[in-house]
């Protein structure tokens, strides 16, 4: 019985200093707010406690509503509630940023790498084209090497074949004597004898194929000059013939009669004689040209 | 229990339903410190740069709870500090997060630089072969 009045009592009193019970736009922005929170997927990870704490000031809110408290208290636990989630709504925003700093720092780290990777190919593949390049510049310089060296050779050889020919330097070029002891006396037609004189003649020309010679035939005092340079073009004639069956090109020499008009010695000896009776190969430099000679 | 006294309690209970409707409680000093912590939680965490508007709300309702306490409206002054401290702790995570979004967008833009120079790099060596 004193418990029923009691209650009544209680409720009387409360109703008396409770304000009308009314819609709290505070409590519905609370509750906006406690939703956007909840829907992030990182709430409870980044934001747990204040999702707790706003949902606790927002229960408090609603009970306060329910129980018809005045409105500077139920607006006071709504904007708390309201607060504590845009708290939250924050630390998620900065959780989803450190998760980014996160992933920029690896894309970081990669794209370092892919650069220095790349460098490094780079480097490597210019080293490789500096190497091939340094063995082609050898094998280059072992290819001039070789020709100089054959050059050389061949200098050595024709010196050589010049040499065996007994050829001599003088103002006219190198010049090589056959002697009368290659023809018989006032015969055109070449020895036997002569056969290694022409040989190595052929082959120096062949292999030498830019040196020309001048055959020229001479005589010595004895007999008219119109026998004589017959003689002495008939015998230059010879020697052009042999070396052409040699296979010596028609280019590679010319021939001339001088007849008894270059003597070398007196004409006076049979000795003297004999030396003027030859025939004289001139050889040109090696681009073709012979040397001038003021006749 | 005579009905005098039952009486008496029953408006306690019903005074204590309705908070701060019959009784003042005691001065919300905990609550006025609490909130003085968190503004300077806030302060520290950069808050004047990031979140100036939550940071000032802190400390209007700071104010507002000492002048309260100062009138001996200690129901007033807890829920201007409460508020002052809920202010200041948003003021805190918006100025953390401020901070987190300058650094992330800090290396985004340095990925951003690397990444053309990493380019401009390639290129080059590329033009060199």
């Amino acid at each position: 019985m004193n418990r029923v009045i009691l209650v009544g009592v209680a409720a009387s009193l409360l109703a008396a200093c409770a304000s009308v019970p009314q819609r709290s736009e505070q409590v519905a922005q609370a509750r906006a707010e406690i939703d956007t929170l909840s829907q992030e997927p990182l709430a409870q990870q980044a934001a747990g406690r204040d999702l707790a704490a706003a949902r606790a000031s927002l229960q408090q809110a609603e009970v306060a509503q329910q129980h018809n408290q005045p409105p500077a208290i139920v607006d006071h636990l709504a904007y708390l509630a309201m607060r504590h989630a845009q708290a939250g709504e924050a630390r998620v925003s900065e959780a989803r940023a450190r998760q980014e700093v996160a992933r920029g720092q690896e894309d970081r780290n990669k794209i370092l790498l892919d650069s220095r990777t790349r460098e490094a190919q780079n480097a490597q593949s210019q080293a490789q084209s500096a190497q091939a390049q340094a063995q082609n510049a050898q094998v280059q310089a072992d290819l001039a090497k070789n020709a100089a060296q054959a050059a050389q050779a061949q200098l050595a050889t024709a010196q050589q074949q010049l040499a065996d020919l007994q050829a001599k330097k003088t103002d006219r070029g190198m010049v090589v004597t056959l002697g009368d002891v290659l023809f018989d006396s006032a015969q055109a037609t070449l020895k036997p004898g002569a056969d290694l004189v022409i040989g190595r003649l052929a082959a120096f020309l062949t292999a030498n194929p830019q040196t020309k010679i001048m055959i020229e035939g001479h005589t010595d005092s004895r007999g008219s000059d119109e026998y004589n340079e017959a003689l002495s073009e008939r015998r230059a004639q010879s020697v052009a013939n042999a070396l052409s069956v040699h296979g010596v090109s028609q280019d590679s020499f010319r021939t001339m009669g001088r007849g008894k008009a270059y003597p070398v010695a007196s004409n006076d000896t049979p000795e003297g004689r004999q030396q003027n009776r030859r025939v004289e190969i001139i050889f040109s430099d090696n681009s073709g040209q012979f040397a001038q000679v003021p006749n | 229990m005579s009905l005098r006294t039952e009486l008496i309690s029953a408006a306690a209970i019903a005074c204590g339903l309705a908070a701060g409707c019959a009784t003042e409680g005691p001065p919300p000093s905990e609550e006025v410190t609490r909130a003085r912590t968190v503004i300077e939680q806030a302060d520290r965490a950069g808050a004047q740069r990031y979140a100036a508007a939550d940071l000032q709300r802190a400390h209007d309702q700071l104010s507002n709870a000492e002048k309260a306490n100062g009138e001996g409206k200690y129901d007033e002054a807890r829920r201007y500090a409460e508020s002052a401290e809920a202010d200041a702790d948003v003021a805190t995570a918006r100025a953390s997060d401020g901070e987190a979004q300058r650094a992330a967008h800090e290396v985004v833009q340095g990925n951003e630089t690397l990444r053309q120079e990493s380019a401009r790099g390639a290129a080059a060596n590329a033009n060199a072969q």
